[in-house]
């Protein structure tokens, strides 16, 4: 990596995080101005004046200008949607931290921040939330069963917009088009010439917002002393008078354009998630130009635009300095004759997200069976060298799925990857935004006791037959399938109901001027989009499927397992209970290619996809879409959830996805997969995780990788919907050592073989601990 | 068809056992005993107590489940008299904390069948199938034959990992159902052959000429002990013995480590290689190019 790389990656990661004022302040100012203003007018005037103030900074050595927020780490606040500690949040999940005044340094900052605070009280999308929801709503939402609206705090997010558009034809082209409807609608439609009044404002503000960087890199220029430098200066100032508002002309500016717009579009709103969409595809004629046929830029000079560019993704600190936004970068796919889109910039993207290694952005291969060679290892090579997110998804399933769902076939063949794997089409679809999750275990856990809430005794879900009243499975599925059906109604009247109070009063003119037809129809995106969809999260699938198969084989089957036992055994933590925890940790589990549990994961899988086959939403009648993102919430979740049938204890983090509860695939890579296998994807088309460990020295050499490539083709090829490799840290391995019963399934290569770490003794084991430094 | 084996386990997803990804079945039993054997349990055929001393609390919920008195716990110390156990298995399902186990099990032809053909599709994309190791494979050959027949029926690759310590007869018949062998090589003097393996290797040799003037698609393993086989003059032997068959299969050399020595406790064994360190990196590269050198496509495993 060269000097200049170096130097602003250290700078980003070294950046020590702290509250910032900025956005706060002129978001309050604009918003005091304009108070009788209609909200899409109110939100780009807000958005305007924040662009025109904000504080610009060109770094040293910088090719891709635009910075986040006011200053190096600096952690930006959304008064409109809330002044909840993002950072707690997404490190902890912990919703009840506000940012106070306590938060910054001096008396003035203190005494400002809390005249902002004051002057939002009341008018934030958190608390409109929580006036509008009922009681049960808010109540399953605290117990955590459903209904959590990520959207109470945050906007939309999740969407990647036309960034082609902007590539191709510059925002002025899009002012023309707004400004046509204006006149076209101005005597008959209010909405359409709000909307487009609105993305107007928000557009023209984005254009000066560049050329105050055009000025900024003039005025460095000016004082510059390095001749390179200042070449660089004035390159970076012609285009930011370029870009985004006219088309741009090279491959530097297109980086820059996309960067450019990427941004903004975390200062209009908090989301995450938000996503660039297929970037080797829309950029690979500016680099075909410039780099490999004309050479205006060498390889190496536009490789250093590139890593530039990946850098710049870390700056965004909604939620601190070091975590994954999700902001994803979708590479290669096929075209509708099934011809492989992998290009060079697919490549050079892959080798810029391996140099840079931070956690923004990701980097999803979209893999089709004539995907080339070369970039599934790779993949595979990246994820040796420690890259824990570079992850494929399957054009051959997700493409039908989409289909399925009434998306045009040409429409599904651009799909791209947002935040943690919802599939979104770049400009024309938004959905699964604010994920409305159903936590599986908790309906397991309601079915258990008849729909008690076993850690309060209140009367949580319909009464049904517990587990000790049942005299069948059958009985107590029925008992689950009644207890999931009652809140299916619930998550769709807070699924609908955000979505509403976002359009009302958090609309978004400047995305959504960027998203297709929403200039035509003269409606912001989150009133009207070519295609919606919203996503029931099956948080806990897993969990569930191994909790009934568990309950199933030792209570009705083997009846070698008394009900009541099982649940005092379970309300005690096993405490006097080892030997029926032993039993019970003994009965089948997912990701052993097992029939005695994998056969329950259709019929779990059936009664969501039943449940939601019935659900209604106001935005175009959309359809709603199974999804099982966890994100981290099986690691909060567990934490929160006391032991459970299948053997686990109090606290133990629940499996991720549809990945095997860790310490319990036992049965090698391709028995997990297989397990994997069983889910249909169709019913998944909002998208899943399934993670696959392994120890680097696994993949130490090219035929072990060879093998590995083999072992992903083979899996994508039966139909599995996304992969996602990761290689095991030395701090994963000393946890290992110490808590072996966490890490059974952890696999490493020992000299020509490979075994499960935990087998080792612990001499063994440092000595792996060791050379995996060396591999490292 | 009908044929069982007592195996030691299946492992599924292995990529170091043949061609692609393959489905190893690790029987159990062995005419020789190599002091560095990493699989100490595989050595006899009849089923063993293991005691794994690293999992146990010493709670002694062992000592009352067995009549005939094996298990004792005094001071923080499990001691197990594996003479007396008459493998009835109630100590396995008393142990809460699943640290008594019983190496072997029964496996049929269809048994292995059925697993192996759920990674059919892993094979087909990668090359590989099924390998049968040990253990001394050989040993039960008239499985391995069974085996190996039903395999090629349904279309299944097959590979067998051998010592070569095996009567002719049998090793004949089973090259003519194996697609790909393992042999492993382990020591070119007889005398020290005969005294950290037990055995002579005059069987081994004409076996592995016999492979070879039969065609067989051969990988040697040679496991790199230090202090036992690792002068030069062992590995001049080694490659003139292997060129001079016609060899012209590769060589995989694998570093000795002594990462089973705890197995050997677990089943009452005394590991006779304790002072023995594993080979350098370096050494092992000399020994790479020394290979190569000489003719023989070497890699290190």
């Amino acid at each position: 990596m060269n000097a200049r790389i170096l130097k602003l990656k250290e700078e980003i990661l070294d950046a020590e995080g702290k509250w910032g004022l900025e956005r706060a302040r002129l978001y309050t100012q604009a918003e005091r101005a304009n108070e009788t203003e209609v909200a899409e007018v109110k939100r780009a005037r807000a958005l305007a004046h924040y662009l025109d103030n904000k504080t610009v900074i060109i770094k040293e050595g910088e090719l891709i200008v635009g910075n986040y927020g006011s200053g190096r780490g600096i952690y930006e606040i959304y008064p409109e949607y809330s002044f909840q500690d993002s950072v707690i949040r997404y490190i902890h999940f912990d919703c009840e931290q506000e940012v106070n005044d306590s938060f910054f340094e001096t008396q003035q900052e203190k005494r400002e921040f809390n005249e902002i605070r004051n002057y939002w009280r009341g008018k934030t999308m958190r608390e409109r939330v929580d006036t509008v929801f009922p009681e049960y709503v808010v109540k399953l939402r605290d117990l955590d069963i459903c209904c959590n609206p990520y959207g109470r705090d945050e906007g939309q997010g999740h969407v990647a917009v036309n960034y082609e558009l902007v590539v191709r034809q510059g925002l002025r082209s899009v002012i023309e088009r707004a400004k046509k409807r204006m006149e076209e609608v101005f005597d008959h439609d209010p909405i359409a010439y709000t909307f487009n009044k609105a993305a107007v404002i928000a557009l023209e503000a984005v254009i000066r917002y560049a050329h105050r960087f055009a000025q900024e890199a003039e005025r460095q220029w000016a004082a510059e002393k390095d001749e390179k430098r200042r070449a660089e200066l004035k390159s970076i100032a012609a285009n930011m008078r370029r870009v985004p508002e006219y088309p741009a002309g090279d491959f530097w500016q297109g980086c820059q354009a996309v960067w450019f717009i990427h941004q903004v579009m975390h200062m209009e709103q908090n989301g995450f998630s938000i996503s660039i969409g297929r970037f080797d595809q829309y950029i690979y004629p500016l680099f075909k130009k410039d780099v490999l046929d004309g050479g205006r830029f060498t390889d190496d000079f536009a490789f250093e635009i590139l890593q530039c560019f990946y850098l710049k993704f870390s700056e965004i600190t909604i939620g601190g300095i070091k975590i994954s936004l999700t902001q994803t970068v979708t590479i290669c796919g096929r075209d509708a004759g099934g011809n492989d889109m992998t290009n060079e910039l697919s490549h050079r993207c892959m080798d810029a997200s391996m140099s840079c290694r931070v956690l923004n952005p990701q980097t999803l291969v979209r893999w089709h069976r004539n995907l080339d060679p070369a970039m599934v290892r790779k993949v595979i090579e990246a994820v040796r060298g420690g890259e824990t997110h570079a992850a494929f998804f399957n054009d051959e399933v997700v493409v039908p799925a989409l289909e399925k769902y009434g998306v045009k076939p040409q429409d599904a063949l651009q799909y791209a990857q947002c935040g943690c794997n919802e599939t979104e089409i770049p400009g024309k679809m938004i959905g699964g935004g604010m994920p409305r999750p159903l936590f599986l275990l908790r309906v397991v856990e309601l079915a258990l006791f008849g729909g008690v809430w076993r850690y309060t005794g209140e009367q949580v879900g319909p009464k049904t037959r517990s587990l000790a009243e049942c005299d069948t499975f059958e009985e107590f599925l029925e008992s689950y399938r009644t207890q999931y059906n009652h809140f299916i109604k619930y998550i769709s009247y807070a699924t609908n109901m955000m979505d509403y109070l976002h359009s009302q009063y958090t609309p978004l003119p400047f995305a959504s001027a960027l998203m297709d037809g929403c200039i035509e129809r003269g409606r912001d995106m989150l009133v009207e989009t070519e295609y919606f969809y919203y996503t029931l999260g099956c948080n806990d699938f897993i969990a569930a499927v191994n909790n009934l198969a568990a309950v199933k084989k030792a209570v009705f089957d083997d009846r070698s397992v008394e009900a009541s036992q099982l649940m005092d055994a379970i309300e005690n933590n096993w405490s006097g209970y080892e030997h029926l925890q032993k039993t019970m940790l003994a009965t089948p589990k997912f990701g052993n290619d097992d029939d005695g549990v994998d056969h329950l994961v259709p019929v779990v899988e059936k009664i969501s996809a039943e449940a939601i086959s019935g659900l209604r939403s106001f935005r175009n009648n959309s359809p709603w879409f199974c999804e099982c993102i966890p994100r981290i919430s099986h690691v909060y979740e567990g934490i929160v959830t006391r032991a459970t049938p299948e053997g686990r204890n109090d606290k133990d983090t629940l499996p991720p996805g549809i990945s095997a509860q860790i310490g319990t695939d036992l049965s090698g890579s391709t028995a997990l997969l297989n397990s994997i296998s069983k889910l249909n994807p169709e019913h998944f088309a909002g998208g899943v995780i399934s993670n696959i460990r392994f120890h680097p020295n696994l993949l130490k050499d090219d035929e072990s990788i060879t093998k590995i490539m083999a072992l992903v083709n083979a899996y994508m090829k039966k139909g599995g919907m996304h992969l996602q490799m990761n290689c095991v840290t030395r701090e994963t391995l000393l946890d290992a050592m110490e808590n072996p019963s966490k890490h059974k399934d952890l696999m490493v290569r020992v000299s020509g073989y490979i075994d499960y770490f935990t087998n080792l003794d612990r001499a063994s084991q440092a000595d792996i601990i060791a050379r995996t430094e060396q591999t490292f | 068809m009908g044929e069982r084996a007592d195996i030691l386990k299946i492992q599924r997803f292995s990529i170091n056992d043949g061609p692609g990804i393959r489905t190893t079945v690790f029987l159990k039993g062995c005419p020789l005993r190599c002091a560095w054997c990493h699989n100490p349990d595989s050595m006899y055929r009849e089923w063993q107590l293991v005691l794994a001393h690293r999992l146990c609390t010493h709670c002694s919920a062992c000592v009352p489940a067995c009549e005939a008195g094996v298990h004792s716990v005094s001071e923080g110390a499990h001691t197990v008299d594996f003479a007396a156990c008459t493998l009835c298995g109630k100590c396995v399902e008393a142990c809460p904390r699943s640290a008594l186990s019983i190496s072997g099990r029964s496996a049929s032809v269809e048994q292995i069948i059925e697993l192996a053909l759920r990674d059919a599709d892993y094979y087909r994309e990668s090359g590989g199938g099924i390998t049968l190791s040990g253990g001394e494979p050989t040993m039960q050959h008239e499985f391995v034959e069974a085996l190996f027949t039903e395999a090629h029926r349904v279309g299944i690759s097959t590979a067998l990992d051998t010592s070569g310590h095996c009567r002719r007869e049998a090793f004949v018949r089973l090259l003519t159902h194996t697609d790909h062998l393992l042999f492993d090589l382990k020591i070119m003097d007889p005398e020290l052959h005969r005294q950290y393996t037990g055995a002579d290797n005059m069987l081994i040799h004409n076996n592995f000429k016999c492979a070879i003037d039969r065609g067989a698609d051969i990988t040697v393993r040679h496991i790199v002990v230090p202090g036992v086989n690792d002068t030069p003059a062992e590995n001049e032997a080694l490659a003139a013995f292997m060129l001079g068959c016609g060899f012209r299969g590769s060589l995989s050399l694998l570093p000795y480590h002594a990462m089973a020595l705890s197995k050997y406790e677990d089943i009452g064994m005394v590991y006779r290689l304790s002072e023995v360190i594993a080979p350098a990196d370096a050494y092992m590269k000399e020994l790479d190019e020394f290979f190569n050198r000489a003719g023989i496509r070497c890699r290190i495993n």
